[in-house]
């Protein structure tokens, strides 16, 4: 009758009906199972062995923060020299605004590692063509829109995983980060509030981490794209950071 | 690529979970029963509502027996799912109030803009009621049912040459983006994780209707959280802080003013958007 062939998209709809609909554990593991195994594209989204599907929660939940806290350690280091070499990247105009959003990267990342959270990286490679006038923003707009889904994939672990105050604080982050990304299309005189619901194409961390590396970042590692350097991630100096307020999740 | 949108698509979200079950050898009784579901929760009015209504009832322990062959291992009784529906429709019909009025407000700002401060950012007011409008609509889909769509707007809301519309427009965004940080709570806690991560991505929306407000009224730096705030952590507390500032709800408020009626947004008061579903 059918020659469908499942795809990650056909996964990701059957676990939503399965998340809305009671349906016991074991059945719903066992379903998600088979259908990720059907699926016809291999991904890391899809392939997903026994152990894993076993693993439970808390390994989802700390592979989850510690990602994230990587990410912000890696945002604070781009926008720290951005905003130490404004007169070369081209950012004078809206240092204001620069260092208002590393002061909140930074708050994130220190709430992320008063959960336990601990990077994987805190050396990055960044390509030179991150920090070139005309090019810092249109990276900006990238980088936020991946870490905004990022914590729509935390929120949704986190419930899974019965952590009903860890998702509300990935929403407080993702509010935030979804703010940057305004402001970043704004800078580039996009229309800033394009979208109605936010971005949640990529549904795996580590399908985060992937596109994060094929944009050219290299986390611990030399990247994809040259030329690049290193950087290392430290905490920001009084001079690339704002007063903000509400600086811990609530 | 599309969102993957698929408690709205109803007819082809239901096919494409049958698929999924056929290819992968589910036993008939237990298709015929996601089946059952996929379609009671997707299709069309039934929504949320039939969802929620399966919730600690009989059919989660039938249908775990059926599915498993086991006995049912809900771990949530049928008074805690029960309080834990009523909950939630408590929230998405009060979020689909709530966007109701922003609709409602911002068509009537955005007619009235044009000679003001506020005509050159018309453009994301625009954008701003198509994203209310499109909350609306999907919360509606989910089985919400709005307490109201007749508003008391306080006069002071707009002002001499709309000079009231941006301190307006802060404290309902900043109410909004907490609504939904409650909803996501909520909902986490029900083990919703879909509706937790379809309030995260409104309310992300929300959080950057209030950062260019900022902007537009002339706040340096317009991104001035860390975090975006909880400081109210119940839906009734968002009411009241909505009636404290004056609004009434199907009722005169308690301040001058006048009453305005929900209608869909005409085309001239909105702009095209893109992710106009969650995903």
């Amino acid at each position: 009758m059918n020659t469908h062939h499942i795809t990650p998209d056909d996964v990701q709809v059957l676990e939503n009906v399965l998340d809305d609909t009671p349906t016991p554990g074991v059945t719903r593991r066992a379903l998600l199972h088979r259908a990720a195994v059907g699926a016809a594209v291999a991904s890391a989204a899809v392939a997903v062995p026994d152990a894993a599907l076993a693993a439970g929660a808390g390994g989802q939940v700390t592979t989850i923060i510690d990602t994230a806290v990587t990410a912000e350690a890696l945002a604070v280091t781009y926008l720290t020299g951005l905003i130490t070499h404004a007169s070369k990247t081209g950012v004078t105009k809206l240092v204001p605004v620069l260092k208002a959003v590393n002061s909140s990267e930074y708050d994130h990342y220190k709430a992320l590692k008063s959960l336990g959270a601990k990077p994987v990286a805190t050396r990055f490679w960044v390509p030179d063509a991150f920090l070139e006038p005309g090019k810092v923003y249109p990276t900006i707009e990238t980088l936020e829109t991946l870490f905004i889904d990022a914590y729509l994939i935390a929120v949704t672990e986190f419930t899974k995983a019965g952590k009903a105050d860890y998702a509300r604080y990935a929403g407080e982050i993702g509010g935030v980060e979804a703010q940057h990304l305004a402001l970043a299309r704004f800078a580039e005189k996009k229309l800033p509030d394009d979208r109605s619901f936010q971005g949640y194409s990529i549904k795996s961390i580590a399908g985060i981490v992937a596109a994060l590396e094929h944009a050219g970042i290299g986390l611990g590692k030399r990247g994809s794209k040259s030329p690049g350097k290193f950087y290392s991630f430290s905490p920001p100096p009084a001079s690339a950071l704002a007063t903000i307020t509400h600086n811990t999740p609530m | 690529m599309p969102d993957h949108d698929s408690v709205w698509q109803s007819g082809e979200d239901v096919q494409r979970v049958e698929n999924v079950l056929v290819d992968s050898d589910v036993a008939p009784e237990t298709r015929r029963f996601l089946l059952g579901r996929a379609s009671a929760g997707l299709l069309g009015a039934g929504g949320l509502a039939s969802v929620l209504a399966g919730c600690g009832s009989s059919h989660h322990s039938n249908a775990g027996a059926a599915a498993s062959g086991t006995s049912s291992t809900g771990s949530t009784t049928s008074s805690t799912s029960a309080s834990s529906a009523s909950e939630i429709q408590t929230t998405i019909d009060t979020a689909a109030t709530a966007e109701a009025l922003a609709v409602t407000y911002l068509t009537a700002v955005i007619k009235q803009a044009a000679g003001t401060p506020l005509a050159r950012f018309a453009d994301i007011l625009k954008a701003a009621n198509a994203e209310e409008y499109d909350h609306y609509k999907a919360l509606k889909s989910l089985g919400a049912k709005p307490v109201a769509t007749r508003f008391w707007v306080p006069n002071d809301f707009f002002g001499h040459k709309l000079s009231g519309v941006l301190p307006t427009l802060h404290l309902a965004e900043t109410l909004f983006v907490n609504a939904y940080l409650i909803a996501i709570t909520q909902f986490a806690k029900a083990g919703k994780a879909s509706l937790a991560r379809y309030a995260s991505e409104i309310s992300g929306t929300e959080a950057q209707h209030l950062v260019l407000v900022n902007y537009a009224a002339g706040k340096t730096p317009p991104n001035d959280l860390g975090f975006t705030d909880y400081l109210i952590t119940s839906i009734p507390g968002i009411v009241r802080a909505l009636e404290g500032v004056g609004i009434g709800f199907g009722k005169k408020g308690s301040k001058p003013g006048s009453f305005a009626s929900f209608a869909p947004p005409p085309a001239s008061a909105v702009v095209k958007v893109n992710h106009t579903m969650p995903a």
